[in-house]
């Protein structure tokens, strides 16, 4: 029997991606919300509790840390007799107080009466979207009366409202029969464990909306959105630092008719020089660019420590300055496809440069610069290790150990990568810090992928439809 | 130098294009050396020779491609109705515009034919419009093929047969009103049918163009020119009459050349 070498070799290497696409997975199976569960202890003692992810280090020594229902964490001191899930128990976040677990026992409506069970269930659902739209729209009110003349019904509806508010709570109850209420309008989500795989899967996509999309410090849970933000601007930023100027570079180089030897040393240099290491890059960026020019435009302008601590603008320049060798190479050969003949037809009839370039270069190169602009963005984007030393955040949100920064040219950035290496959550944290790390290296993968993809799709050779 | 009775003007001649002492150097070498040459008005002249014989840069000489490229350096002059070619302070554009060339490979421009056809008057900022669709069209009555590409005009250039697009460069070539024609082989790449209907359309187009024609073809040479120029490793060794250069050359190399001895 022969050995099929090639797709052995062939299927070795796709198991390489294997990992990659083992830590997409595990993203996603973090993102469905944890089950409560009835546990049995051998005492016969029952009670609701929400299993954390223990690591592995815990599973060894035989604890099983869980979240009880008034939100403090126990360590099961050994596996219980028995841990059901169960369906009926709702998990509720909130704005003012921690997560709460219990079983609905009923909605306390604005008129004092008492829902119970499916009427309850329906205004857990709906009521708490409703009545924050109401507040958000008293509050508008209130501001805009305020302008000219204190407004006595606005300000009146309002202090209605609010006790009204008050009354209208939730009542959840615990397997010992203790009730915990909790305000209808505070409530941000309530969640049931999932009754089935399907609706696991259906609550998952909230939770990624809300992780990715959602500011840390909406809320104790906290989502990414101000990493996914500082990562995008940095991207962007380098490729317009970086990319740009490696493109009108090509475009530069490229008007020459023969390629002399100054043609051929930045074509070839251009491609030897992107193989330099991203670490070497945070080096240099840390000297010239934050010790450098930063400390020295903080003297000029006498501005403290502003431009001296590294900063987004940095950063970028780093991540363009080691992007832009990729994208100059890439256009470089994108425009060399255009052919010669072209160029040499317009030129005999009469095209000055720029008409050459604009006619017939540019619409026929477009989607290959665009092309090397993209590949330019997603080795930015797959870059980590400079930044550590041009000035990544490294805290995020409350979690973290301070507020989030905000996007500015000076200021320190947060960047998925960074936060992965370096995470602020606690890493054992089930409920927050291992879905947030695996979100954060998932969400970078998926960015770095994309780019690379549609840089590749872009860098396809199409022969053009028409010039102008 | 070339004796002058090399190259006699027919009675009635004018001269139109005119090559003085010409010499290019590139990288060390002479592509052309020392040539002087009339080209009357009106007229097809033949360039023939080996290839490196220096054909095409006699052409590029003429359309001033050859400037620009890095490197190469010239001395003499080529005039164009008196007008020098070459030199200080020259516009190069509106001496490009005067001159229409076609090149080896039936290579078009991406887009329609149309597109093709009114490139140099787009590349002058002609909108397109009935008035560029009537250039077009006489561009293309103008070689007698505008039967044969009517139909075709929105189609994609591309797509069409080697002679077509040939055509189609024909009529892009002539569509400025060129005082010159420069052909570098235009039928080098094809078949004896469709060199035909090129040549059909060259002969149409060459009453009142003069027409500077870089063959490989001996044939071809033999049919179409009023006259023919041999050049042989950069200098121009023999040129006269169509009929003469073919039945008495006065030179062996050219006898040679021309009778397949070498070449």
């Amino acid at each position: 029997m022969r050995f099929p070498a090639r797709s052995a070799l062939a299927v070795l290497v796709v198991f390489l991606d294997l990992p990659v696409l083992a830590l997409l997975v595990n993203t996603a199976r973090l993102l469905v919300p944890p089950s409560p569960r009835i546990v049995r202890l051998g005492d016969g003692s029952r009670f609701l509790a929400v299993p954390l992810s223990p690591s592995r280090l815990e599973r060894s020594r035989g604890r099983l840390p869980v979240l009880l229902c008034d939100g403090s964490v126990r360590d099961l001191p050994r596996m219980p007799a028995s841990m059901s899930v169960d369906t009926e128990t709702w998990l509720v976040r909130r704005d003012d107080g921690p997560l709460l677990m219990g079983r609905l026992s009923g909605v306390v409506t604005e008129d004092g009466d008492t829902l119970e069970g499916e009427a309850a269930r329906r205004a857990l659902e709906t009521m708490p979207a409703r009545l924050g739209r109401d507040r958000d729209r008293l509050a508008r009110q209130v501001r805009t009366a305020r302008g000219d003349v204190p407004s006595e019904p606005a300000a009146r509806r309002m202090d209605i409202f609010e006790a009204n508010d008050r009354r209208v709570v939730a009542l959840f109850s615990d397997l010992d029969g203790t009730v915990r209420t909790a305000r209808l309008s505070s409530i941000r989500e309530a969640q049931r464990a999932p009754s089935g795989r399907l609706d696991g899967i259906r609550q998952a996509v909230p939770n990624l909306g809300r992780l990715v999309l959602q500011a840390p410090d909406a809320w104790d849970g906290g989502g990414l959105e101000p990493v996914v933000a500082g990562t995008l601007a940095l991207v962007l930023l380098s490729g317009l630092v970086g990319g740009l100027p490696a493109l009108l570079a090509a475009l530069q180089l490229a008007d020459r008719t023969d390629p002399g030897l100054r043609t051929r040393w930045v074509r070839n240099s251009s491609e030897w020089f992107a193989a330099v290491p991203g670490v070497v890059w945070g080096v240099i960026g840390a000297g010239v660019l934050v010790g450098g020019m930063g400390v020295r435009l903080d003297t000029i302008f006498a501005s403290g420590a502003r431009w001296g601590e590294g900063g987004m603008l940095w950063g970028a320049i780093t991540l363009g300055a080691l992007s832009a060798p990729v994208t100059l190479a890439r256009a470089m050969s994108a425009i060399d496809r255009v052919p010669r003949s072209w160029r040499e037809i317009a030129r005999s009839c009469g095209a000055t440069r720029w008409q050459v370039l604009r006619r017939v270069i540019l619409p026929t190169a477009a989607r290959g610069l665009m092309g090397a602009w993209f590949s330019g963005l997603a080795r930015a984007a797959g870059e980590t290790a400079p930044l550590f030393l041009v000035g990544a955040a490294r805290t995020i949100g409350r979690s973290g150990v301070g507020p989030a920064p905000a996007l500015s040219l000076s200021g320190s950035f947060l960047h998925l990568g960074v936060l992965a290496c370096d995470p602020p959550w606690p890493s054992t944290d089930g409920e927050l810090g291992r879905p947030l790390a695996f979100l954060s290296l998932s969400l970078l993968a998926s960015l770095c992928v994309g780019l690379e993809y549609v840089a590749v799709r872009l860098l396809q050779r199409r022969e053009p439809e028409t010039i102008r | 130098m070339i004796h002058p009775a090399l190259h006699p003007n027919d009675p009635g001649d004018v001269v139109h294009v005119e090559f003085r002492g010409w010499t290019v150097r590139f990288a060390g070498r002479d592509l052309l050396r020392w040539i002087d040459l009339e080209i009357p008005k009106g007229r097809i002249v033949a360039l023939v020779g080996p290839a490196g014989s220096g054909k095409s840069v006699l052409l590029s000489s003429v359309n001033r491609l050859l400037a620009g490229r890095p490197g190469v350096e010239t001395s003499g002059g080529v005039f164009l109705d008196k007008d020098p070619l070459w030199g200080r302070g020259i516009d190069d554009l509106s001496l490009k515009r005067r001159t229409g060339t076609v090149f080896r490979d039936a290579a078009v421009l991406p887009g329609s034919v149309h597109r093709n056809i009114a490139f140099p008057l787009l590349l002058d900022g002609w909108k397109p419009g009935p008035r560029l669709d009537d250039a077009v069209e006489a561009a293309l009555r103008s070689i007698s093929a505008w039967d044969r590409l009517r139909d075709h005009l929105q189609r994609p250039a591309r797509g069409l047969r080697a002679g077509m697009r040939q055509l189609v460069n024909l009529a892009r070539a002539a569509v400025g009103q060129p005082e010159v024609l420069l052909l570098d082989e235009p039928c080098g790449d094809l078949d004896p049918r469709e060199t035909d209907i090129v040549e059909r359309a060259l002969l149409d187009l060459s009453g009142s163009r003069t027409v500077m024609l870089a063959t490989h073809n001996l044939a071809q040479a033999s049919r179409l020119p009023h006259r023919v120029a041999f050049l042989l490793d950069g200098k121009l060794e023999e040129y006269g009459p169509t009929d003469r250069v073919f039945q008495r050359p006065m030179r062996g190399s050219t006898e040679d050349y021309l009778s397949g001895r070498f070449g």
